[in-house]
């Protein structure tokens, strides 16, 4: 058996660490046990491996998307992320993956959440469209009146745009 | 592609230039939020709120290019340098940044191990006093967030929304109504709010009962780790409290749960080192007192063996088996003699036996018993 921690001495000493009411054994070498601190007065509780004691592990949540993911040979066209590549690093590549894997991300998200709808104090959290639009409509016309049609244009594609996001 | 409109309506010149963040001047400073202040600090360390944001129309930084990146960074540059409520920050980018001085900011809790390691096109932003920080390019394009002393959240809340809305008006971020805020990782989705604290638990720990505590009182979505994050061992009895779900659920709502986690920790901890006191006072009191007998007289400490022995000089002031040592000389050392802080301080690189012998040094200088 070889040391968990480092990979290269021969392990002679054994943890026993709980984890999520799951018993796990730890093989270590006495160097280690050391630079781990597991030899001092408060050091009954061992340097856990991983990251997380308790709660969901990042490997669960890589595993659900294993488990979720269909194997359709999809690939975002803005970003070029693939099904397959998703799966490996767990991370979309862009806004527009979140419309092209919709369908798994839909089980995907409600696996992770408990819940796969946003639910926010949007009001609250976002400047108020109408606001917004008056104040840009207010700038349009300055732009105008100063005769800079360029960002005019701008100005009402603007307006445009978030007329459309608001519905 | 949608252009940035925002940004290039508002943002077309920098107004202001910002200072740029020297990392030599950190070092003889510590972070406020180590100051051992505000409320039940002797248990709860920090309070902290992070919050996940992207641009639209812009690829996630482990997609996009280095063009793009790029032009991230100078997005957020243009719309912190025009806004008055921030452009008090100072602003860092990271490919002038060496490993070592990466390491401390890791350390100091200003970057994630993660960021550290990339080696791409990324920034950061630094408020006054380390209490607020924003990460360009780590998972997402921004990652802001927020510390205070002590169990604050609400204040931590209340300064974060500043900067968020603050940067909102300027940038578009992606946003759907249906999933909310649109990261990288779908365990941020939604309101891409992550709320947390760090506890100092060894009544919890030597009791023997952090497993059937957690078991019993931390409800599903909430996760428990180590001092450094994602991936971290735990040090020293610290464990770090956050929530995991932030889709289909309000900001207000997951900072209440994470409240009520706190309390429950709180009173939890204060039962067992009564426990401790009645059933085990002499074997704590032998573990403070060897703790003390070794900060005192070691010449070679490992970092560690600092963290636990912290943690029981640590416990064995808030039991009154020390004389009171002030809570921010504690929480500073926990900073300040990590591996690359000492380095920093000792202006070059040391070997590891150097950095112990010097971090036992420091120890004594600074914890006057």
């Amino acid at each position: 058996m070889i040391c968990q921690i480092c990979n290269k001495n021969p392990a002679n000493i054994i943890f026993t660490i709980i984890i999520n009411n799951k018993k796990r054994d730890i093989n270590i070498c006495k160097k280690c046990a050391e630079e781990k601190g597991l030899s001092n007065p408060l050091g009954e509780f061992p340097s856990l491996l991983g990251g997380i004691i308790f709660g969901m592990a990042e490997e669960k949540i890589k595993e659900i998307i294993d488990d979720e993911i269909s194997q359709k040979d999809i690939t975002c066209e803005e970003c070029g992320l693939s099904y397959a590549e998703f799966k490996t690093s767990g991370l979309l590549g862009c806004q527009f993956c979140y419309e092209v894997f919709k369908d798994d991300l839909k089980v995907i998200l409600r696996r992770i959440h408990g819940n796969n709808r946003h639910f926010a104090l949007k009001k609250e959290r976002i400047l108020p469209v109408e606001k917004e639009i008056s104040e840009l409509k207010r700038e349009l016309e300055k732009a105008i009146e100063k005769e800079e049609f360029e960002k005019a244009a701008q100005i009402r594609d603007k307006i445009k745009y978030i007329k459309k996001n608001a519905k | 592609m949608r252009k940035q409109h925002k940004l290039e309506i508002k943002l077309n010149i920098l107004k202001k230039m910002l200072n740029k963040l020297e990392i030599d001047r950190l070092v003889p400073k510590s972070s406020e939020w180590l100051n051992g202040q505000g409320r039940n600090s002797d248990i709860i360390i920090s309070s902290r709120i992070r919050l996940a944001r992207n641009l639209r129309n812009t690829p996630f930084p482990n997609r996009a290019n280095k063009k793009k990146l790029e032009r991230v960074v100078e997005f957020v540059k243009r719309a912190v340098s025009n806004s008055e409520v921030l452009n008090g920050m100072e602003f860092l980018e990271m490919n002038n940044v060496n490993e070592l001085d990466k390491e401390f900011l890791v350390e100091r809790h200003l970057i994630s191990p993660f960021f550290a390691k990339l080696n791409k096109p990324g920034a950061i932003f630094i408020g006054e006093g380390e209490l607020s920080c924003i990460m360009i390019n780590e998972e997402d394009h921004l990652r802001i967030q927020w510390i205070r002393s002590g169990l604050d959240i609400d204040t931590a809340w209340d300064n974060i929304r500043v900067i968020d809305d603050e940067l909102s008006s300027m940038l578009d971020f992606a946003f759907s109504d249906e999933l909310g805020y649109l990261t990288a990782c779908p365990t941020n989705t939604g309101n891409g709010l992550r709320v947390s604290f760090f506890c100092h638990l060894p009544g919890i720990v030597l009791t023997k009962n952090l497993d059937k505590f957690l078991e019993e009182i931390v409800p599903a979505g909430i996760a428990v780790r180590g001092f450094y994050g994602e991936g971290t061992d735990v040090q020293g009895n610290i464990f770090q409290v956050s929530n995991q779900i932030t889709l289909g659920i309000t900001e207000k709502d997951t900072i209440e749960r994470i409240k009520k986690v706190a309390k429950k920790f709180i009173q939890y901890e204060k039962e067992s080192r009564n426990k401790l006191l009645k059933e085990a006072k002499i074997k704590i009191e032998d573990k403070v007192y060897r703790a003390k007998a070794i900060m005192k007289n070691a010449k070679i400490i490992p970092s560690l063996e600092f963290m636990s022995l912290l943690s029981a000089i640590r416990l064995g002031v808030e039991l009154k088996m020390l004389k009171k040592i002030d809570r921010k000389i504690l929480n500073e050392l926990m900073v300040t003699v990590q591996s690359a802080h000492i380095q920093k301080l000792a202006g070059r690189n040391l070997t590891p036996l150097e950095r112990d012998i010097l971090r036992a040094e420091i120890v004594k200088d600074k914890i006057n018993f």
